[in-house]
């Protein structure tokens, strides 16, 4: 498939990239260059996410309400980030949550001329980006937990038989994962 | 006229039959096709990059694979886009065609 091929490309180049920048004794390093002015907004009140795992985020109401199957979680965890996806019970709409407790929310800043638009929100008080148009059928929102807490909520349909609310259905899981990581203290 | 395609055949004037069943197929395999892409997009989550170390080489480059990913779903959310519009396109056709079908046999 085209779209494997293209994210095997980029996961390569990334891979590259991750290599060349590796702490390297022998390498300079620019410590004498001023601080880059920050990009990204700051985050009021942080968050710590630390051991959550992404699959005990939401709960049925909140999947329910987005119409999706608390029974088809399936978790996608790898060494950096916890992941998670639910998906309807019809198969043609899913969320997969992403949360990565060591990462930058600068690093969106410092890349949003490739996104296919960059709307800024606030999501319970939490600077969040959301990175396609409001309409559509797969839309991200990554919100900040702390400078270097985030995590992204990705909500895509196939089904032509109903309206798009994709963006909806995202934001409102966004705000329950922070609903919940606040309540856990 | 060009007869070089195999299994050309000439289609009399006046009769025209599609396959629904067959049609109704395509329209599955495109919906599978395009859950596989939003399933490909949400597999590049930019929040596994993380930066191997906090100086302004490696902060570039995990910026550089940011912008690469999100290029790459640019792509992923086009893709699947168009795939959802050949399948309204589709299911519209059916259905018209089911309703000339149906006037016609009554």
């Amino acid at each position: 498939m085209n779209g494997r091929a293209l994210v095997l490309l980029a996961v390569v180049a990334m891979s590259i990239l991750g290599a060349c920048s590796r702490d390297d004794p022998a390498r300079p390093t620019p410590t004498d260059s001023p601080a880059p002015t920050p990009l990204a907004p700051d985050v009021v009140r942080p968050l710590d996410a630390t051991g959550s795992s992404a699959c005990s985020m939401l709960g049925p109401p909140d999947l329910n309400a987005i119409r999706l199957n608390p029974q088809t979680a399936v978790d996608g965890s790898n060494a950096i980030a916890s992941a998670c996806t639910w998906e309807s019970s019809d198969g043609q709409e899913s969320l997969t949550l992403v949360l990565n407790v060591n990462t930058s929310f600068e690093l969106l800043y410092a890349a949003r001329d490739s996104a296919d638009a960059f709307v800024e929100l606030t999501i319970r008080g939490h600077p969040a980006v959301r990175e396609n148009p409001s309409d559509s059928a797969i839309c991200t929102v990554h919100v900040a937990l702390a400078p270097t807490q985030l995590f992204s909520a990705e909500f895509s349909t196939s089904a032509t038989d109903r309206p798009v609310r994709s963006c909806e259905s995202a934001e409102s899981a966004a705000g329950a994962v922070v609903d919940a990581i606040a309540a856990r203290g | 006229m060009d007869n070089a395609q195999e299994g050309y055949r000439p289609v009399a004037g006046g009769v025209l039959s599609v396959d629904v069943e067959r049609a109704r197929a395509a329209i599955r395999e495109l919906r599978a096709i395009a859950e596989e892409v939003a399933s490909v997009s949400a597999g590049t989550g930019f929040e596994a990059i993380v930066p191997p170390a906090s100086d302004e080489v490696s902060t570039n480059a995990a910026a550089q694979a940011t912008r690469m990913v999100f290029a790459a779903r640019s792509y992923l959310r086009q893709w699947h886009s168009d795939l959802r519009a050949g399948i309204t396109a589709l299911e519209r056709q059916v259905a018209d065609y089911e309703q000339a079908d149906a006037r016609v046999r009554t």
